[in-house]
């Protein structure tokens, strides 16, 4: 069940309730007594004129009147009482309908200051039109409308994006399908939704990786995608790089190859980076993932110790403190786990991400997983044996 | 926990409740499974005498800034509902309620709970009931948790968990106000759906919950099962294992997510697992420790007896001579 209106009055008092909040807010009883003549009889004879009467006086100025609070209880009043007097399809399943119309005018078109603490605010708006979205069919059109305008009242005012983050990333797909979105649609609202992120947020990154498991990425698409995860404080983003991705990739554009070269921990140079990015950032981040690159064939190599690794073996460093500061940047990204003695200028290892990426020859690194899952099943076997013994010892020696 | 996730909740919206939070933030339920247990057998009991309205009321915390729920415990209030008109027994929530709040002193009424496949205006009323007066939600808005459990015809389905907030319709009543008992004329809400999640229990209460599942909990139930728990878990993880390693066995390993989870994390192994000589020793000093502490605890305890002891014996020396 989605949201429900429950509400206790009779239409007739809803009605002359909304008079009374309409009166109180223009300081004139003119449009209660506008309306008395609609109320006499039992029922509501003229509903469409009364609708008509009602919308005429409900306009965006007059609600821009109430508080933020006062506001928001009124406005589900009118919504009410306009589906009652016509039907809730005409009201809210219509994005040319007056209701949807006058909410989206009221949204204030910059954020109120702190000493205001009652004028109207985005974040009201918002709770109306979930509220809007909940009440619609989930087959109506009318849904993409006000994802829609959600999307536009968020990047207009200043919402933070984790407000919103969270339930539209995980449903918006779902919603969209069930609505009869076109597939354009689907990914026009989408690349939309994602890019209001500002920070580039690990949780984004992930919404796009499951978007783009199901859908085919287009040259436009790749370029966002590129741009997003480069942006991102994220170091190591060949999550990102699935399937479709990986054959998005084998354009020749140079967003692609830099991404290519990017992923699997190659040092890309600040001249390979666009312009509207950030190169310098992105320079630094390819360092690190080409560390871990290097710690991560090392320790599997046969020439090499699995987690010792000396300062001087390290390579494209100039100085141990290049190769410290590095280190700890990779650590703090989460690539590196491990470590460090600087009096021995020797750093231990004891673990790091490797690049795995989907469309290639993954077999050697399947392998190296089972061996291991292999040695693991013999140790805890062992394990297992210790522990036993270890009871029985001290059964017997209780005894 | 809610399997219909076609709503969407991004901002809690206005409520009438005088304490919620003015600042926009989305709400959240959380629901722990000793109360959701009792949530679902109070619930059940609705379809014994033909489908009468069973509610009750949701005890628990809520976070700092209100958005936040946690549903601990509940318990059932009794209510007569005839016609459009229903009756619920005050004094015994009340009673219930002060009981509860004197072993929980920081807990205290979220809302309340029941069992409905539509929601109408009685739902209003109860939730008007509880969003009002003393040892209610007041000033806090309350929440509803619904169980749809029964279908149409009346057949019993998976239950389904859905929980509301009231937004709040129309103008807020100001009629007198004497101390914080408030009478608020209105009662139309827009039931709101917000999102709930079940949490998971403490690891003593999954090693209780494993042993329900297996039917060992008896009154015979002896320690050689207790002490088992570690083995049967390394066991648990040995076949885990071994199915992975089927899998990847199998040649349809085409999951990159597996496989890069698995690198990421398992090829830097401590050494030392595959050293046993190492581990048995690790574990034998281990558990010599824990036999040593527990030998001193036991040596102390037995000194306190006998002081104790002494102590009563010299007091009687004492009174005879």
């Amino acid at each position: 069940m989605a949201s429900v209106i429950v509400v206790d009055n009779e239409l007739k008092d809803s009605v002359k309730e909304y008079g009374q909040i309409i009166d109180g807010i223009q300081k004139s009883t003119e449009f209660s007594q506008s309306i008395a003549p609609f109320l006499t009889s039992a029922e509501i004879t003229n509903k469409e004129e009364l609708l008509t009467k009602i919308n005429a006086v409900s306009t965006s100025e007059t609600f821009k009147k109430f508080t933020d609070k006062e506001f928001e209880a009124n406005f589900y009043l009118f919504i009410h009482i306009a589906s009652e007097l016509s039907s809730r399809d005409q009201v809210l399943d219509n994005a040319e309908s007056p209701v949807i119309k006058t909410l989206l005018e009221v949204n204030p078109s910059q954020q109120p200051s702190l000493r205001d603490r009652k004028s109207i605010k985005s974040t009201t708006v918002l709770s109306i039109l979930t509220i809007i979205f909940n009440l619609l069919p989930e087959s109506s059109k009318t849904r993409i409308y006000i994802i829609d305008q959600i999307l536009n009242v968020a990047s207009t005012s200043g919402i933070e994006f984790n407000l919103i983050q969270d339930n539209i990333g995980s449903n918006l797909i779902s919603w969209l399908k069930k609505a009869g979105a076109q597939e354009s649609e689907i990914r026009s609202v989408f690349w939309r939704f994602v890019t209001l992120d500002s920070k580039f947020t690990n949780e984004s990154l992930q919404l796009i990786k499951t978007f783009t498991t199901e859908y085919q990425v287009g040259a436009e698409e790749l370029n966002q995608l590129v741009h997003f995860a480069l942006s991102s404080k994220i170091v190591d983003v060949s999550f990102l790089v699935n399937n479709n991705v990986a054959q998005a990739l084998n354009q020749q554009t140079p967003v692609a190859s830099l991404f290519k070269k990017y992923v699997h921990g190659e040092i890309v140079t600040a001249s390979e980076v666009p312009a509207e990015l950030p190169a310098d950032f992105i320079v630094y981040k390819s360092k690190i993932l080409n560390l871990a690159k290097y710690f991560a064939d090392a320790s599997l190599s046969p020439d090499h110790d699995a987690i010792v690794f000396k300062y001087s073996e390290i390579p494209n460093i100039q100085s141990s403190t290049e190769f410290e500061q590095l280190l700890l940047e990779a650590i703090k990204a989460g690539v590196v786990e491990g470590k460090l003695n600087q009096v021995e200028e020797v750093f231990y290892l004891s673990r790091v991400n490797r690049l795995i990426i989907a469309g290639e020859d993954n077999t050697k690194a399947w392998a190296a997983v089972r061996e291991t899952l292999q040695q693991w099943k013999n140790s805890l076997t062992n394990i297992n044996d210790v522990v036993k013994a270890a009871r029985e010892n001290i059964v017997n020696s209780g005894n | 926990m809610s399997s219909d996730n076609s709503f969407m909740h991004l901002v809690r919206p206005g409520v009438s409740a005088p304490a919620a939070a003015s600042t926009a933030h989305n709400a959240q339920v959380k629901i722990h499974t000793p109360a959701m247990l009792s949530i679902l057998e109070i619930v059940s009991k609705q379809i014994i005498s033909s489908n009468k309205r069973i509610i009750g009321t949701l005890l628990g915390s809520r976070s700092e800034d209100g958005n936040i729920f946690e549903i601990m415990d509940v318990f059932m209030v009794p209510c007569n509902e005839t016609g459009d008109s229903i009756a619920i027994e005050d004094q015994t929530h009340k009673t219930l309620y002060q009981l509860y709040k004197k072993s929980h002193p920081k807990q205290s009424v979220l809302g309340w709970f029941g069992s409905s496949n539509t929601i109408d205006s009685t739902t209003s009323l109860i939730h008007d009931f509880y969003s009002k007066g003393v040892d209610r939600a007041y000033p806090f808005p309350a929440i509803h948790l619904n169980v749809e459990y029964l279908n149409n015809d009346n057949q019993i389905v998976a239950p389904k968990v859905t929980t509301y907030i009231g937004a709040a319709v129309g103008k807020p009543a100001t009629t007198a106000q004497i101390g914080w008992n408030t009478n608020v004329a209105t009662n139309s809400y827009i039931f709101t759906p917000i999102p709930n999640q079940l949490i998971n229990g403490t690891t003593t209460e999954k090693i209780a919950f494993n042993n329900l599942q297996q039917g060992v909990i008896t009154n015979t139930t002896n320690l050689h099962q207790d002490l088992s728990y570690l083995s049967q878990q390394l066991e648990k993880v040995d076949s885990n294992l071994s199915e992975l390693i089927n899998y990847i066995d199998s040649g349809k390993s085409d999951n990159v997510d597996l496989l890069r989870l698995l690198s990421n994390t398992l090829l830097n192994r401590p050494q030392l697992l595959s050293n046993i000589e190492e581990l048995q020793k690790l574990f034998r000093d281990h558990n010599q420790d824990v036999i040593m502490v527990e030998y001193l605890t036991k040596a102390v305890k037995d000194q306190i007896e006998l002081s104790a002891r002494l102590t009563a014996a010299s007091g009687e020396n004492k009174y005879e001579a």
